[in-house]
């Protein structure tokens, strides 16, 4: 399953909020890949994650499989909405 | 030879070279033995991992804040999956060693991160790269250089050293086993040279070629104040070397003194001593140089490093920082002071023929009211719960003070409406920079709680002149009777309204106008962290009631070689 996003938080997809992202989904078995400019990448990796450049307004889409894909994107839906404010 | 000197102090001992860099020709591509390789790697990560997360703790526990936050991202990218698994991958199917395989797979990252456009995301190609030497260094079997075991007296000297390693280093080795340290790489700016400025570490930078020129054990000296290098130094060069070096300590122990003491006069007149910065990096040497407060925080900084507007979320993280970083000190803050000589992508200024008389400070600001107001309310809400102080650039009438007054309204009542908090019981002042706000104090006090005098873009409008201009470049002179009669009636019309006024213009620590200026009745002086503890020195050595006499006989002479002469008699009557 997928879901479009795009990312609110002005400072763009920096170290902290992709840290903060990585740990999130990292407790999930699924797979989850964000998906950029035609470049898909592991979620789980802080570094894959950093490489996609992602800024402020981009728009992008979050990919999971597996058992319990539905809540990690969810989760990753409320990161994002709350602007990585945990 | 020469170098950026960028911690400053005298060091003189042998060199010590640090090896950061691996030989990759000693180092064979295959292997044959793939599950060693890969439990080889999987220690290495471990060992690393354990390091690092060592760091953190180390740091927290000393609440170094900034050093713990870079290596909270290391932390998370050492364990990065995508990079164990892609390393893993190499070994497994081409036989390849664990070295090489790693070195390649961070290589790609760092660079895949170095192409990207954000600037703040280029630079941490530079973690990337540190953490893989981490790495290599435990997969090679050279443990991290000890750097706590370094023969006495040595001088580091290194094509580059990270954060990592200087993290390494102990105040305590300071002067002990850590003389200087010599880089090839790197400048002022760099994470390094403030941790080398913090440690107090005399540290130059910049020098090509230096590790062809020396061997371990190599007598070496250098000057960091200068960035002067002397490799296997003479007699000669040692002695002038000692001498500059007990000057050097001595005034820095004399001016140590000062620290925690009261900035007056003998007859117990006070006088503020701020500091003027660009951002948290300056806030170290405000705290350890004894500033009372912030005079003048100049965000254009904020602006100009990232050639972009940046958004109001960004603003406020930085501001805030700023804010939490100097306790109960108070801090002026300046609005963006732009405009005329220096652009800014995502804002269209017009090429101007007289910039300095141009789109500037306020005026550009009063223009691109969306820019004036995120920074307004990125400042509000920084301000909740400190003491602070809004001040605005480039004012020449009253209906600019009208009009920025009203816009803060603005901002306030719509972060109200979103329900943001914001401070209520900030000040808010102007700075006092253009004649004809200088002829008008009087009216200004009416509408603001503070002034404070930019003395260099007020002599170059006061003497009309382009203290750029290599032409006209001595009319540009501070000692101008026309300048101190301005100075004068600004702060005569300023205690005349009970008006606080500061001067934060690089006037402020000049020897010879700092009596003139407590003469006038300034309440604060902002400069520079470095030059305060000498300026409390020597306002501690003044006397109010001489320096206001002094500024009654000034003010009576005609040219600046005589007031310059007369002020320089005092001086040296006082010391004699």
């Amino acid at each position: 399953m997928e879901i479009k996003l795009r990312l609110l938080n002005e400072e763009g997809m920096h170290a902290r909020p992709a840290g903060i992202l990585v740990k999130a989904i990292s407790s999930f078995q699924s797979k989850v890949e964000l998906e950029f400019n035609g470049k898909s990448i592991n979620a789980k990796s802080l570094l894959s994650i950093l490489s996609l450049g992602l800024t402020f307004n981009s728009e992008f889409m979050a990919r999971a499989e597996g058992s319990d894909a539905a809540l990690a994107l969810k989760s990753i839906e409320s990161l994002i909405q709350n602007k990585f404010q945990v | 030879m020469k170098a950026i000197a960028v911690s400053p102090g005298y060091a003189h001992g042998k060199v010590f070279i640090l090896q950061d860099e691996v030989n990759w020709n000693n180092i064979s591509l295959q292997t044959n033995d793939v599950p060693g390789e890969v439990s080889k790697f999987n220690l290495a990560i471990q060992k690393s991992a354990a390091e690092i997360k060592e760091l953190i703790l180390q740091f927290k526990g000393s609440n170094q804040k900034d050093q713990a936050d870079i290596f909270e991202a290391h932390a998370l990218m050492i364990e990065d999956p995508e990079v164990l698994e892609q390393t893993i991958g190499l070994v497994q199917t081409q036989a390849m060693s664990a070295a090489w395989a790693y070195k390649k797979t961070s290589d790609g990252y760092a660079q895949m991160l170095a192409a990207l456009d954000d600037e703040y995301l280029k630079e941490r190609a530079a973690d990337v790269r540190d953490i893989a030497g981490r790495v290599l260094k435990h997969l090679l079997g050279k443990a991290q250089e000890n750097l706590k075991e370094l023969p006495l007296g040595s001088i580091l000297v290194a094509r580059d050293i990270t954060p990592s390693q200087i993290s390494l280093l102990d105040a305590k080795q300071v002067g002990v086993s850590v003389m200087g340290i010599i880089t090839e790489m790197g400048g002022k700016t760099s994470h390094t040279a403030i941790i080398a400025r913090a440690l107090e570490i005399p540290s130059v930078a910049g020098v090509q070629g230096i590790l062809e020129q020396v061997e371990n054990g190599t007598e070496i000296l250098f000057d960091g104040v200068t960035g002067q290098i002397k490799i296997q130094p003479t007699l000669e060069d040692i002695k002038d070397f000692n001498f500059k070096k007990n000057q050097f300590e001595a005034q820095k122990k004399d001016l140590l003194s000062f620290r925690r003491l009261k900035s007056e006069t003998h007859d117990k007149r006070t006088v503020r001593l701020a500091a003027n910065i660009g951002g948290v990096s300056d806030v170290f040497s405000l705290i350890s140089n004894d500033a009372e407060a912030v005079g003048l925080y100049r965000t254009e900084f904020v602006f100009l490093d990232r050639n972009r507007v940046p958004s109001q979320e960004e603003q406020f993280q930085i501001y805030r920082e700023v804010f939490e970083k100097l306790g109960e000190r108070h801090c002026i803050i300046r609005t963006l002071d732009i405009g005329g000589d220096k652009q800014l992508e995502g804002l269209s200024m017009d090429q101007e023929l007289n910039p300095f008389l141009g789109l500037r400070g306020v005026r550009l600001c009063l223009r691109e009211q969306n820019i004036f107001k995120d920074q307004l309310k990125a400042i509000l809400r920084a301000a909740v719960g400190h003491s602070v102080g809004i001040m605005v650039p480039m004012i020449s009438n009253i209906e600019e003070i009208l009009e920025t007054k009203k816009i803060i309204k603005e901002c306030q009542s719509e972060l109200r409406a979103c329900g943001q908090k914001f401070s209520e019981g900030f000040k808010f002042g102007v700075m006092i920079e253009v004649p004809s706000a200088a002829m008008i104090v009087d009216f200004i006090s009416r509408h603001v709680d503070f002034i404070s005098i930019g003395t260099n873009d007020l002599t170059q409008y006061i003497c009309a002149v382009d203290r750029l201009n290599d032409k006209v470049e001595k009319l540009y002179n501070p000692y101008n009777p026309g300048f101190l009669r301005t100075m004068n009636s600004i702060l005569s019309a300023a205690r005349k309204n009970n008006l606080h006024v500061g001067i934060c213009g690089s006037l402020a620590h000049e020897e010879f106008l700092v009596p003139l200026f407590i003469g006038m009745g300034v309440d604060e002086l902002s400069m520079t962290s470095q030059h305060i503890l000498q300026t409390r020195k020597l306002v501690r050595s003044l006397n109010y009631q001489d320096c206001q006499k002094l500024v009654e006989e000034v003010l009576q002479l005609e040219t600046s070689a005589e007031i310059k002469a007369k002020i320089q008699a005092g001086k040296s009557k006082e010391k004699a």
